[in-house]
């Protein structure tokens, strides 16, 4: 399990978040403000429209927030003349589809961005790679190309991309959801060995299991607000607000 | 026992008929005697009126040569015209004697003894005067200093008069001569050129030029009009006069008619330069095109994809502002005809350098990068927007995304519409003879202007744009099967 080491500083800090769509008519954040410790296993759950995916991609800027702001590691990113490419390097992000680059091997998939943004020696790259890929048991596949491979497959490489970067957060946007059934186990505990590494991890995914597993915390979004939050234990036995009850009842 | 002697008799009957083809072949072809069909049509062309002159004013004569008889024919002529008539040759006449007969205002025609600078020369003998007509007999004769070969003769005869004389010598290249050789390196023949019915004023042939191709034999006459009308001139176009000569030498038609075309006075120099200046204009104006293309898709399919995502300020405004100017520069380039803008490079932006190689490979260039930008922009527009995240989400900004992301993916995918956007463009390039440039059709041009053939300079030029279209076909196949082998689609 994962241990808070530096409770005092939130790794990443949201306030008064908003985002608006289609020129302001959906407004798919509508005030958000939460905290992400240095360390932590957050989870975000809430059914679908409720912003989850939205308030992900603002934590990285994927998507600019409409107002408000994301402090990562005490720079207000939002704010300009931020050069975000920087700060995303830090922030590794796991993608429903995977969007591994079709064109390159696994390997170079990994190593393009250490090599080409922080300038690290293509061998060492390689060698770190590797040992990586070792770990989830696809070195063989090393020099195959992402078409090659399942699903479950694809998901641990891509996982693996986003660490080779070293970041101090991964972000998974609903990360088993594109997944036959049988390749969701596989990645989830390539996700479960991460947490307890000590990654600091935001999840949005609709795996219950997970969250409880080895979520810190869970988090439940509806309607672009942050309903409620807690301990797993809080959230799956003792949920105040009747739409979690309601969410939860649906689906457990 | 009885079917193979059957089988036998068959093959045997087979190959004895097989060889009596051949035999036949090669006699019509090489050996053939020929017999002469004249079938004419004679053209009168004035300024603005054209003549047709039938076919029963020309006969062949007792002594086996070709006359030509004109009907008669109301002219109007005014201004200038020039004056010739192609005959076909009779393949075992000794010498083609003309008579050229024309209904007119009177003229007065004097012809001059002559040579060509290939040994050929006219003695002008007796002169018949009768009324209005002159009949010139000319004695010519030829003097073969290389001891050539047995060719028949073929005349062609280009009658210059006057001051005219210069303007029109540029038009006409002097064409060699050859003649029979009966054992000596010496030939004669009588050739009598008669005018009949319209000889008033006095004037002066300057200049007669004879020379020999080996189909057609002109006599061009040029007259001038000193009082009448100012520097006029007739014009007499005389042409498909259809000689068939049956079955014998269509081989020795063909050959003479290569040998003309690509052979003499190494013409085909003229396809092979056309051939690198094609070449040339392409590749330069397409690298261009590419280049162009792709920056004018980068930035209409950044401001299309990011301009919703982008801070207002001065980066959008640019940015705004660039996708604007492309826009009309896809609208103007696109609506237009490449034609008209090469011609505006040419003739307004290019005026004072007038250099059309330069002007067509601009025009070629901008125009192909229109074409190639819409190519580039779907490319682009077609690539997964997963991949433009995950290459954000690893760090990599906007610029370094496309190189390293996206580019290489859309190049795969629209490398089949950049082939054949780079094929259109060589064949496009053929208007560049409009500019002064000699490229490959114009080449073929220049040659058919000489030799008045259009067979064999346009099938040659439409065979070499057809080699060169089929090699980069080839080319972009074996490109995009390595480019395909990197990606192991299952």
């Amino acid at each position: 399990m994962s241990t808070e080491r530096n409770p005092k500083a939130p790794l990443i800090s949201v306030r008064g978040l908003e985002k608006h769509f289609a020129g302001g008519s959906i407004k798919a954040l509508n005030g958000v403000d939460a905290d992400i410790m240095r360390g932590e296993v957050v989870v975000v759950i809430g059914p679908s429209g409720s912003g989850k995916s939205t308030f992900l991609r603002c934590l990285n800027l994927l998507d600019r927030p409409t107002r408000g702001s994301v402090i990562f590691e005490g720079t207000d990113i939002t704010g300009a003349g931020v050069n975000i490419n920087l700060h995303r390097q830090r922030m590794g992000m796991v993608f429903q589809h995977f969007n591994l680059f079709p064109h390159m091997t696994l390997l170079k998939n990994m190593t393009i961005a250490p090599v080409k943004l922080k300038g690290v020696p293509k061998e060492e790259a390689e060698r770190e790679a590797l040992e990586l890929l070792e770990r989830v048991g696809l070195k063989d596949r090393a020099y195959a190309y992402p078409n090659q491979l399942s699903g479950g497959q694809k998901q641990r490489v891509a996982i693996m991309r986003a660490l080779c970067m070293h970041p101090d957060v991964m972000l998974f946007d609903e990360p088993t959801s594109a997944l036959d059934p049988e390749m969701v186990g596989e990645v989830l505990d390539v996700m479960k060995n991460l947490a307890r590494s000590g990654m600091t991890m935001v999840v949005v995914t609709h795996e219950m299991g997970f969250a409880r597993e080895v979520g810190d915390r869970v988090m439940f979004m509806d309607g672009g607000r942050l309903i409620e939050q807690g301990t797993p234990e809080e959230i799956f036995t003792n949920a105040q607000n009747p739409r979690t009850q309601s969410f939860l009842s649906k689906i457990l | 026992m009885k079917t193979s002697v059957k089988r036998a008799l068959t093959v045997s009957a087979c190959v004895l008929a097989a060889l009596c083809a051949f035999a036949y072949l090669v006699y019509a072809l090489f050996f053939g005697a020929g017999t002469l069909k004249v079938a004419a049509r004679y053209r009168l062309l004035a300024v603005d009126k054209e003549y047709v002159i039938d076919e029963k004013d020309a006969h062949i004569g007792e002594d086996g040569l070709l006359y030509v008889t004109g009907g008669e024919y109301e002219s109007e002529l005014s201004g200038r015209g020039f004056m010739y008539e192609t005959l076909r040759y009779l393949p075992d006449a000794k010498a083609t004697v003309l008579t050229a007969h024309f209904e007119s205002e009177g003229r007065y025609v004097k012809l001059a003894d002559v040579s060509s600078p290939s040994g050929f020369t006219a003695r002008k003998g007796a002169e018949d005067r009768d009324g209005d007509s002159l009949t010139t007999q000319f004695d010519l004769s030829y003097k073969d200093k290389k001891n050539a070969s047995q060719e028949p003769v073929l005349l062609t005869v280009y009658a210059y008069m006057g001051d005219e004389a210069a303007v029109l010598q540029d038009g006409f290249e002097p064409a060699t001569f050859t003649y029979p050789q009966d054992g000596s390196n010496k030939a004669a023949a009588k050739a009598k050129i008669s005018f009949d019915g319209w000889i008033k004023q006095d004037g002066e042939v300057t200049q007669v030029l004879l020379s020999s191709p080996y189909e057609s034999a002109f006599i061009c006459a040029e007259f001038t009009c000193p009082e009448n009308y100012d520097a006029a001139l007739l014009q007499l176009h005389v042409f498909e006069t259809v000689s068939r000569i049956t079955p014998g030498k269509q081989l020795h038609k063909l050959v003479y008619q290569f040998k003309l075309n690509f052979l003499d006075d190494s013409r085909w120099e003229y396809l092979l330069k056309g051939l690198a200046t094609t070449l040339l204009i392409t590749l330069a104006s397409g690298c261009m095109g590419v280049v162009l293309g792709a920056l004018v898709a980068v930035i209409r399919s950044t401001w299309e994809k990011n301009h919703e995502n982008m801070r207002p300020g001065i980066g959008k405004s640019c940015l705004h502002f660039a996708d604007k100017v492309c826009g009309v520069y896809l609208t103007v380039i696109r609506g237009t005809p490449v034609m008209v803008q090469l011609l505006i490079m040419y003739l307004i932006i290019f005026a004072q350098a007038s250099n059309g190689t330069v002007s067509a490979i601009l025009a070629f260039g901008i125009n192909s990068g229109a074409y190639v930008a819409e190519i580039v922009r779907g490319g682009i527009m077609s690539i997964d927007n997963g991949q433009f995240e995950a290459g954000a989400s690893l760090g990599f900004g906007y610029p370094q995304t496309m190189i390293h992301i996206i580019m290489p993916q859309a190049f795969k995918n629209i490398l089949p519409s950049l082939a054949n956007e780079f094929i259109a463009l060589l064949k496009e390039t053929s208007v560049s003879g409009y500019v002064a440039v000699k490229d490959l059709n114009k080449g073929g041009d220049i040659i058919r202007g000489v030799t008045y053939s259009p067979f064999m300079p346009l099938i040659a030029v439409a065979l070499i744009y057809l080699a060169v279209v089929m090699f980069f076909t080839k080319l972009v196949s074996l490109l995009e099967r390595r480019l395909r082998s990197s990606e192991h689609r299952t």
